[in-house]
């Protein structure tokens, strides 16, 4: 009985050390980056090239305009995810220009402070989530 | 009909004897394929079972397996637990060394730099050189991640074999350089509050100083204007918002700005060491 113990001890030993036995180093090599900052790229462009006539273009237009020259100067102040600017032109896109203008204007209407009880939480962007439906 | 029942009960009593449940053993062969395959989340499920059902000799390199299963996937909180249960159970000293390293680097991912310092100092490293080296690259790390630069050099030094000199005197010089600490975002700050956009061109965003400065001054113009032709009642109700707006914007923009510029500047710092230490 002894016997049957110590060699299944010393089998049971040896498959332990052969599992982590060689000190792999690899996960260092996950250092080599770790104080990058994460930078967030930003494609505004695509509702300028992607319009499909003159009107999407200049909505697309003044779109990529405000985020790059007004937008970027601000401070974070929009409550949702998405923002009201990108609401707006999504609004547009699925709703047509009538309807997507003043759904655009309706949203302006509920980004306030005190907008949160009605919304869910989006942990990804920190902001209330609030997408065209 | 009695007999049809004995003959059935019968037959599948066999089939019962005949049928084998999977083994521990290949559960951690399939877990292991897994693993190679690059399946991360499905072996850590696999080893989680077999941490379950499996005999309590091999828990500790298990729960390690289950770990490296969540590290592969830059799950870094879920890894650091498996490896911090590992740690305590394992009575190896280099296999909780390697148990204790790990969670190192999951603490270090999260900037929680103070408790991998903790854990580094209690690891017992003497079985090895190589792993005293390595507990030292790694507290080298965490205090470059901290900002105490000295301390930092001190351990990378002795990350390093006693003739590398060279090395040790470029390490030296990479963390005495002035770029670890410029663009200070608080000058950014500061510039950026007395003449709106100089702290973002003098942190290098050359683009959103002359941005920041022309709707600065744009809304100023707009507002003198407003004050001379309406009212000042007017134009404070009206362009002054905004024009607060985009001041306040200016300058807490010019600090993040900064402060990224720095980070790269200290990430390309580090990286050079990394690579000084690590490729021999």
């Amino acid at each position: 009985m002894r016997k049957v113990k110590t060699i299944g001890i010393v089998i049971s030993f040896i498959s332990f050390a052969t599992f982590l036995g060689a000190q792999d180093r690899s996960y260092l090599s996950s250092l080599e980056n770790t104080f990058t900052p994460q930078m967030h790229e930003h494609h505004y462009s695509h509702y300028v090239k992607d319009a499909k006539n003159p009107l999407d273009f200049i909505f697309g237009a003044l779109y990529l305009s405000y985020k790059t020259f007004i937008s970027s100067q601000d401070m974070e102040s929009c409550v949702f995810h998405p923002s009201c600017s990108t609401y707006a032109i999504e609004s547009i896109q699925k709703k047509g220009y009538i309807l997507g203008v003043i759904n655009a204007f309706d949203r302006l209407t509920r980004c306030h402070p005190f907008a949160g009880p009605n919304y869910p939480y989006d942990e990804k962007s920190q902001r209330l989530y609030d997408p065209v439906d | 009909m009695t007999r049809l029942r004995i003959l059935y009960i019968t037959l599948f009593s066999l089939f019962a004897l005949w049928a084998n449940g999977q083994s521990v053993d290949s559960l951690i062969a399939y877990a292991d394929e897994q693993f190679t395959a690059g399946q991360f989340n499905l072996a850590a499920k696999e080893y989680q079972r077999a941490l379950f059902f499996g005999p309590s000799e091999s828990v500790g390199a298990l729960t390690v397996k289950t770990g490296d299963c969540f590290l592969e996937q830059k799950m870094f909180s879920e890894a650091e637990k498996y490896y911090h249960f590992a740690s305590n159970i394992i009575q190896d000293d280099s296999l909780r060394f390697e148990a204790l390293s790990k969670k190192s680097v999951c603490l270090i991912h999260q900037h929680s730099y103070q408790q991998a310092i903790l854990d580094l100092f209690n690891v017992n490293t003497e079985f090895s050189a190589r792993a005293t080296n390595q507990k030292e690259f790694l507290l080298g790390t965490c205090f470059f991640g901290m900002g105490d630069f000295k301390e930092a050099e001190t351990h990378f030094h002795l990350a390093l074999e006693e003739g590398e000199i060279a090395k040790k005197e470029t390490i030296k010089t990479l963390l005495q350089s002035k770029k670890l600490m410029k663009p200070d975002p608080q000058t950014a700050y500061w510039m950026s509050i007395i003449i709106p956009g100089s702290g973002q061109i003098y942190s290098g965003d050359f683009k959103s100083g002359i941005n920041s400065a022309a709707l600065y001054f744009g809304f100023m113009a707009l507002l003198l204007n407003m004050t001379f032709t309406s009212g000042w009642v007017d134009a404070i109700f009206t362009v002054a918002p905004w024009w607060q707006r985009y001041y306040t914007g200016g300058y807490t923009n010019a600090k993040k700005i900064a402060f990224a510029k720095r980070e790269a500047n200290r990430a390309n710092i580090y990286r050079q060491i990394f690579h000084l230490i690590n490729e021999r």
